[in-house]
Parts: structure tokens; sequence; C-alpha cells
């Protein structure tokens, strides 16, 4: 290793999963559901069928582009949130260590 | 040979970007400090903005911009719907585990992938860089000579085949090996930065062209989705497994793919990772979802069945723009846009491949005790050798560089990726389960894919090519960690920053 040594910033970052992180698992399940819907209905010619509008396969990939790009912006929030709080958490801890 | 005046332009394109680019490498390099850790990493102080460019640069490329809408006319529309499956898990959990590769990144200080996998190992270390080392050259290998394909293909057909794909082919490998040798990759970050605001300006006005020209996205849709082609590209061929293991083995193994690794590596805190991986995710959705399926539609609405004749399927793109527009500066603005996408990947996997032999392989792999100069030169040369090997890929190419990826790079990389995620969460894992691991992994993948199913994709049960190297992967990681000593405490107390009770 080129070395090691504390750095601010990075304990804030927990090793391990924090317990709402299992959540994500919940997620892969319901894209599991959400791929094998696309999969087995939407990617069929049926000129004569539309969904949203659309011919039914670009509206089941535009189904999971739309879900995934929520997810980044729901997700990104989330983490801001929650690692912005630990790292506040931690330097008031800080500051009554060194009172 | 007389060349039309056209022919002379593309040329000129080329010439002129890659001229570019090495006096912008060359400013960078003056401004780069000096040090492993600060050239390969950047001195770990890149902002949030420059993480969220240098990742999209590196991440958005000719796969995206040509090789998903001509994969999409050419092999089917499921093949790009893949992708956007892949993108669903890859996305969920890239802030998890992209916070705890940084976190230890930083702590550790690393600079290469390999650096955090030998030390989360936890032993073997000679042996396990070596086999690090040539489980990502063969896997870098096979990526470089994908992005050949598209580099070349797409500057023969914008010539209309005046000059045909090798020639295309040889001269960029050229450019490639005289910019390696005059020290360009030493400043890849802020070349990406250039490429990356390139390929936003050419995008931009691809998708004003694309909808002007047909009157909007839906009337684009129905027209392709009723042309003549739509019938045999529209329906899927792939069973469900393939699509769900897409999802699951593919979709997670990017997670850890080691030259976007080192990315998190150079990142300046916390929020550069959670912002600038926010940011390229938003961008992939204009590089990987928007952008293919406007160009891959419009392919179908425009040719139908009736394709032009390329050397390669990328050509199909810049033709569609030729046939659109003419020939003119818009199109030589999409032609600069292309050549930057896929120098910018190049170079991040050559940059990578250099940082690999020059400490891994060199430094603490073999142990050879050379001047600086002479180390130098060395990794220069197997760089070199490794971007003309990767020529051996796009000679002549089988399938579409889309097909190669799914089939022959990303179960490459898969098996690297697996293992070590798993190890990033699971303290059990010791260093024989880890050393099991990666030799379980590329020895069956190298079985699989060239000895026992050598018919993609390299087994009976439908599964993407990468599914089974990686479940096996972890398989002996979880075995055999299981049946051998735990690591020792004060070891994982340290690396997980735990305390025991």
């Amino acid at each position: 290793m080129a070395g090691s040594g504390a750095q601010p910033g990075i304990d804030v970052i927990p090793s391990g999963l924090m317990r709402w992180e299992y959540l994500l698992l919940v997620y892969l399940v319901f894209a599991s559901f959400l791929v094998w819907y696309v999969a087995e209905n939407m990617l069929v010619w049926e000129p004569e069928e539309s969904f949203w509008g659309l011919p039914k396969p670009v509206a089941g990939a535009l189904m999971i582009a739309i879900t995934w790009i929520v997810m980044n912006f729901v997700l990104f929030t989330v983490y801001y949130y929650v690692i912005t709080k630990r790292a506040k958490g931690m330097g008031s801890k800080e500051v009554v260590r060194r009172e | 040979m007389n060349l039309s005046p056209w022919s002379l332009v593309v040329l000129s394109t080329l010439v002129a970007f890659f001229s570019f680019t090495l006096i912008a490498g060359y400013i960078g390099a003056r401004r780069t400090g000096r040090g492993l850790h600060e050239f390969y990493v950047a001195g770990g102080m890149l902002a949030p903005i420059t993480v969220m460019f240098t990742y999209m640069a590196t991440y958005m490329e000719a796969w995206e911009f040509v090789g998903m809408p001509s994969v999409i006319v050419s092999e089917g529309f499921e093949w790009w719907v893949m992708e956007m499956i892949f993108y669903l898990s890859f996305v969920a959990l890239w802030f998890m585990v992209g916070l705890r590769i940084y976190r230890v990144g930083k702590l550790y200080r690393y600079i290469t992938p390999t650096d955090l996998i030998v030390h989360r190992v936890g032993g073997f270390e000679r042996f396990l860089r070596i086999l690090l080392a040539i489980m990502i050259v063969y896997a870098t290998i096979i990526y470089v000579g994908m992005i050949y394909i598209p580099a070349a293909g797409v500057l023969s057909a914008a010539t209309g085949g005046e000059i045909p794909y090798h020639v295309f082919l040889f001269l960029y490998v050229i450019f490639i090996v005289i910019y390696i040798s005059a020290g360009g990759l030493r400043a890849v970050a802020y070349a990406d930065i250039i490429a990356g605001v390139t390929f936003i300006i050419a995008f931009i006005s691809m998708i004003y062209a694309a909808l002007i020209f047909w009157g909007g996205f839906d009337k684009l849709a129905w027209k392709a989705y009723t042309s003549d082609i739509a019938p045999e590209i529209f329906q899927k061929t792939q069973p469900f497994q393939y699509f769900w293991t897409m999802l699951i083995f593919y979709g997670l193994s990017w997670l850890f793919i080691p030259h976007l690794v080192v990315r998190l590596f150079a990142a300046k805190d916390y929020k550069g990772v959670l912002i600038g991986g926010m940011g390229s995710n938003a961008g992939f959705f204009i590089g990987a979802f928007v952008s293919p399926l406007l160009l891959g539609l419009s392919l179908a609405a425009y040719y139908g069945s009736n394709l032009p004749e390329v050397e390669v399927v990328e050509g199909y793109v810049p033709s569609l723009f030729m046939d659109l527009f003419g020939q003119g500066p818009f199109l030589v603005l999409l032609l600069l846009g292309l050549i930057a996408i896929t120098r910018s990947t190049i170079d991040s996997m050559l940059l990578l491949v250099s940082s690999i032999v020059d400490i891994d392989l060199i430094e603490r792999g073999i142990g050879i005790k050379i001047s600086e100069r002479k180390r130098r030169i060395a990794t220069t040369l197997v760089i070199i050798g490794v971007a003309l090997l990767s020529i051996l890929v796009a000679l002549a190419p089988e399938a579409p560089m889309v097909i190669i990826g799914y089939e022959l790079a990303w179960p490459a990389y898969a098996v690297i990726a697996w293992p070590t995620i798993v190890m990033l969460f699971w303290r059990r894992a010791n260093k024989y389960g880890g050393l099991a691991s990666y030799l379980v992994g590329f020895i069956s993948l190298l079985l699989f894919t060239y000895v026992i199913w050598p018919e993609a994709p390299h087994n009976p049960f439908g599964l993407w090519e990468g599914t089974l190297p990686s479940l096996l992967a972890v398989a002996a990681l979880i075995i055999v960690s299981l049946a051998t000593p735990p690591p020792p405490k004060e070891f994982i107390e340290e690396y997980y920053g735990v305390r025991s009770s």
C-alpha cells in the first residue's frame, strides 16, 4: 500500500451496511419483476397495440429507464442526507471531547 | 491514391484531434505533481465536477454512441434493452459500493485496484498481483480491441468507404502508440474533460437534428416500428434468464470495473463521490438511453431493411448522418465527438494497464529493482504491446462491438468484481478464500469460453456469459473461507474500523 492513516471525512462512511441499505434488496426484487414484465410482455412486435401512445418495446424501455434515473436522484438525496448528518454528528462529538 | 476533399477533411479531423489532446496532455502534465499517487489518481484531489466528467467521459464511449444504435438494427432491440436493465442494478447500488471503495481507497491511499484486492485478501500478495495483472490485461486487450472497431469503422463509413476500415484501424493505433510514447497519458483526467465537453456538444446537436427531421419522438418511434425491418428486430429472442442474469450479474459487476474504480480513489471527498456519481448517472440517461434510442429508431425508420453497405455495422450511424444532413461542419463535429469518446476510454484503459504493470508487476509482483527511467520504458513498452495486441480483436470482427462486450469483455471483469465486492462487506472472507475465488473465476471463464462451450452464451442454461464463472468464484470464496481459519482479528478490526466486544 502507498501508506495508510486516518483522514477527515472518511469515518462518516461505515464499512458495513447501514440498516436501511438492506432495503436495496427489496428494490432488486422489484427490478427483477420489472425485467420479467418488460421481457415477457413488452418486447413484442404488435403494431396494432400501443402503450402510453408508443410502440410496446419503446414504452418498456422507457419504464426501465425512468425507474433507474428516479432511483439515481432518490438515492443521491438519501445518501447525501445520511452521510452529511453522520458527519455533523461526529463533528459535534469531537467538539464535546475537546471541551 | 487520390482522395476526395471530404475524405481529406475526415483524415484531418483525426490528426487535428490527436495533436490537440497531445498538447493538452503536455500542459496537464506540467500542472500535475510528481509521484505515483499523483500520476495515477491525481493525488486523490479531484473535485466533484471533475470526478463527474472523468467518470462520464470514461464510461460513455462509442458503445453508446454508435455501438448500441447499430446493434438495434443488426441484432435486435432487445440487446439495447439489456443495457437498460443493467442500469437498474448498477445505478441503484452504485452509491452503496462506490462509497465503500472510496473509503478504503482514501484510508489506505491505494493507487491501483489491485492494491485494494491484495490488501483485503491479506496474503499471497505477489502471486495475486501477478494473477490479477494477467486477468486485467486479458480483459483490457478485448476491451481496447472492441473500441478500435467503431473508432475505425465510423471514420471509414464517414468517407463512404473511400478510405478502408483497415487503413483507419492502423492509423488510429499508430496515433495511440505515438500518444503513449510522448507521455500523453499523464494528464488523462484533463483530456477526459475535453472529450466529455466535445461529446455533449455533439450529442445535443444530434438530438436537435433527429427530432427536427422526424417531427417528434412518437412519430419517429412509430415509423421505426412499422418499417419492414421491425418484425425482425422488435421481437425477443433470448430467454428470460438471460435478461435476469444481466440485471444481477452483469449490472453488479460494473460496480468494480478497474478503470472506473481508480476514479473513486481520485475523488477529493465523499461529496465528490456522491455528486460525481449522481451527475454521471444522469449523464448516462442522455448517453445510454436517449442517444442510442433516437439513433437506433432513426436507423430503422430511415433505412428499414435496406441498411447501408459498411465494413462494420458501427458505420451505420455516420452513414445515417451523411444521408440526412450531407457532408459538412455538423458531421465533422460528430466525428470529433466520436473520436474523443473512443480516445478517452482507451486512455483510461491503458493508464490502468500502465499502473498495473508499473506498480503491481514490476515493483510489487515480480519485485525487480530497476531505475525509474528503465521502469518507465518497460511500462511504456507493455502498454504499446497491449495497444498493438488489441488490433487482433478488431482485425476481422465476427460480431458487433456490443456483442463482443457482452460475450467476452464484461465476463472477464465480472470474475474480478464479484469476489471483490463480496469481500468489501463480508468480514469472514480470508486469504485462502480470496485466492481461490480469483483462480476459480478466471480458469472457469477461460474453460467455458474457449474449451467446454465455445458457442455463445458459453453455458447450456441460457444465462449471461459471465454468470457461471462469477458464481463459481463467489462459491469458492465462501466455501474455502469457511473451511479455513478466519482472518486475524486485528486485521479485520483495522480494515473495517470495528471494535470487537
